[in-house]
């Protein structure tokens, strides 16, 4: 009898597959899992194979001394990363916009008028309108009286700019309905003695004068050049309840387009140079123009030139290897739009700006598999051998899921990049690797919704929503409800939540529960569904995805609640059976090296008998 | 208790339960700024018991089924009719501080309409 271990050290988890071979049996006994140690094909992997190791053996009778053989495999020496970058950004000098949405701010209407504080209110004789500027020193019934009192007067008071969350207490004191803006967190920034416009919309709708151009234009009396620059501004406000603009003499609001570079794309037949700025698209057309890439360089002094850079000195210091052989041999290419604080602001408002985020993939020198072999042999006192190629281990491992047969393509969505590997009926394999996965959709997801970390956006990648309802019960995101026989914890309540295991995790965020679950499946979309059919192309009989039949999901990606449903429905149209695969049909899609590591060493010994 | 006659028309408020000295007066109308600020209706009743006994009793008079409990000594209850007696859904430590009890009172009105609480 002996004891062989299959290991597959993945970009995020090391998974192990344990077999019993009795003369010519073989039978699996244990599989175990644990997350990877330090970058994928260093040193530091050892931790986390015998960690795997032992989660593996923890029901067995069996221990790491009793294993007569480890098996390692050829590990494909790719690493990726991310990146993103935003390529506008909305800047306002020497004018002013307060466009929060205060949940309660008070009164209805629009307003224009001079910005005055409140405490020169007394003194003022004038007919022009004003509009008031209250700081928090000032209680919301000391406010109504002054204001009250100023209207009785005959002072044309037209609106309010209020820093605490009074609006709703001092419109009901007034005689006199006038928009007022509250919560405005930093008031002392707003100029006074200069014309302002203040709008605030029935509860249920949004502002309608100050989101729009020429609304702008009409309160200030903008010529059309001025017009063209108040956009920002309009668009900043767009979806608001409440609003407020103050115009300065050198009033000078710009979107900025940040000079964002051009990508260059070295191939081995032609190159090409494309411009950030032209789109995901566009980007990626060019990357499949120029195939099979040698390197992508992003043009010095600029963001893309920075981002590129980045990503290969990280690749750098993590394997160990000189930067320049640092090459980038794929890239993926999303549009994103990504809230960004509006710089000079005054209440915190955020303005939509794009972004492009990027995964490259850089193909280093063979990873040191023989040097880990031989440090872990030292290690654990167990021979350890390297015993094949990972695309072919895992082909042989996906072929154990039931109703499959060779020609057989196998997709394996992971973590950092999409593999994919083909079989054809004659034995040959074909294998491709490209950027783009699990940390590129978390990405997408942290960005698009702004969320405070990344723990938090790979919650939601991973676990559907719901929203909490009442005090005991939860709707999830399909419609059907949960009930609670104890009360849920306050924080949680009203919030979308991530239905994590047993654990509500609440995001923090105003989105509704439509919005964050659109966000989650178009990151999803635009990561799996593209790479997987930019995946199947390069490994496909002619370049032609319909010459495919069977496709296999296998990785930890595709242990997802929805990836490999998309995938299976956008390749449907190929007229392909794809699914996720079944490893040995009981481990799902993961484990499929590991497995094919043991049955590749198998299927060799009992040859070599034969 | 005083158990004047409440009309249908008073009883469709948040309910705030309050007992009879300066500090549960001036922390009470604090909440009722708060309630108020959220655009819903409040309505104040002098009575005796600790903070959550008094937010159980105004919970159980509001058509609302929110009630909020403030005692002697400054500390404040949330509740809602269907939670169980012995558990308020916040609850504020003894004090004087009547920002707390305005940001109460605004959580008593979210409560009812169903919008997330406000932690500071």
């Amino acid at each position: 009898m002996a004891l062989i271990a299959g290991v597959d050290v993945g970009n995020s988890t090391t998974e192990v597959a344990i077999a019993r071979i009795d003369n010519s049996h073989l039978e699996f006994i244990a599989s175990g899992i644990d997350r990877t140690t330090g970058v994928k094909g260093t040193k530091q992997n050892i931790r986390g194979i015998i960690n795997a190791l032992n989660d593996a053996l923890k029901f067995t009778s069996y221990a790491i001394d009793d294993i007569d053989l480890v098996l390692l495999n050829e590990a494909t020496p790719v690493i990726a990363d991310i990146a993103m970058e935003t390529i506008t950004e909305t800047i306002i000098t020497e004018s002013t916009i307060i466009g929060h949405n205060p949940s309660t701010p008070g009164g209805i209407g629009f307003g224009v008028g001079k910005t005055m504080h409140i405490k020169d209110l007394a003194a003022y004789n004038g007919a022009d309108a004003v509009i008031l500027l209250v700081d928090a020193s000032y209680d919301f019934a000391e406010v109504a009286a002054i204001i009250n009192q100023a209207i009785d007067q005959g002072k044309p008071v037209v609106g309010a700019v209020i820093q605490n969350d009074d609006g709703v207490l001092i419109s009901n004191r007034l005689k006199y309905i006038i928009p007022i803006v509250d919560e405005v967190r930093f008031i002392e920034k707003v100029p006074v003695n200069m014309l302002a416009a203040v709008e605030v919309a029935e509860s249920g709708k949004t502002i309608e004068t100050l989101s729009n151009p020429f609304g702008i234009a009409t309160v200030f009396n903008l010529d059309p050049e001025e017009t063209k620059l108040v956009v920002p501004i309009a668009r900043a406000l767009i979806g608001n309840r409440s609003a407020v603009v103050i115009k300065t003499p050198a009033g000078d609001v710009r979107a900025r387009r940040i000079p964002a570079g051009k990508l260059q794309i070295f191939g081995q037949r032609h190159n090409a140079s494309v411009d950030i700025e032209s789109g995901s698209e566009e980007i990626m057309t060019s990357v499949e123009k120029v195939r099979p890439i040698l390197d992508v360089r992003g043009e010095p002094g600029t963001n893309v030139g920075g981002m590129t850079e980045r990503v290969r000195a990280v690749m750098s210091k993590l394997t160990d290897q000189p930067l320049q052989e640092m090459t980038i041999q794929d890239i993926l290419a999303v549009d994103m739009f990504v809230p960004r604080e509006v710089q000079g602001g005054v209440a915190g408002e955020t303005a939509l700006e794009s972004a492009v985020g990027l995964a490259a993939m850089v193909k280093t020198n063979r990873l040191p598999m023989q040097q880990i072999a031989e440090e872990l042999q030292k290690e654990i006192g167990v021979r350890v051998e390297i015993e094949g190629v990972e695309a072919n281990m895992a082909i042989i491992g996906a072929l154990t899921t039931p109703g499959t047969t060779v020609p057989l393509a196998i997709v394996d969505m992971g973590g950092g990049s999409t593999d994919a590997a083909i079989v054809t009926a004659s034995g040959e394999t074909y294998s491709t690797h490209l950027a783009g996965a699990g940390d590129m959709a978390t990405m997408l997801i942290k960005a698009e919704l702004d969320l405070d970390n990344m723990d938090i956006a790979e919650d939601v990648k991973r676990y559907p929503l719901a929203k909490v309802e009442s005090m005991f019960h939860i709707r999830m995101e399909d419609g059907s409800v949960k009930f609670y026989n104890e009360p849920l914890p306050a924080h949680v309540y009203s919030r979308v939540v991530v239905l994590k295991e047993q654990t509500l995790e609440p995001i923090m965020t105003r989105h509704s529960m439509e919005r964050i679950r659109t966000v989650r499946r178009e990151a999803k979309r635009r990561v799996f569904v593209r790479n997987v059919l930019r995946a199947l192309r390069q490994i496909a009989p002619d370049g032609n995805i319909r010459l495919l039949d069977f496709v296999v999901m296998v990785g930890g990606s595709a242990l997802d609640f929805e990836i490999p449903e998309m995938v299976t429905e956008a390749l449907a149209e190929y007229r392909i059976v794809a699914g996720r695969a079944n490893i040995r049909g009981s481990m799902g899609p993961r484990n499929a090296v590991a497995t094919g590591l043991v049955l590749s060493h198998f299927s060799r010994n009992s040859k070599g008998k034969a | 208790m005083i158990m004047k006659d409440l009309t249908a028309k008073e009883t469709l408020s948040i309910v705030v339960c309050h007992e009879d000295n300066p500090l549960a007066q001036e922390l009470a109308e604090y909440a009722r700024q708060g309630i108020e600020e959220e655009s819903m209706p409040a309505l104040l009743l002098p009575a005796t018991g600790n903070s959550l006994e008094l937010s159980r009793m105004a919970c159980e008079l509001s058509l609302l089924a929110v009630g909020v409990g403030i005692d002697k000594r400054g500390s404040i209850s949330l509740t809602h009719f269907q939670m169980p007696a012995d558990k308020p859904v916040l609850q504020s430590a003894s004090g004087s501080d009547t920002r707390k009890a305005r940001l109460m009172g605004g959580n008593a009105a979210r409560l009812y309409k169903r919008i997330p609480f406000i932690f500071e």
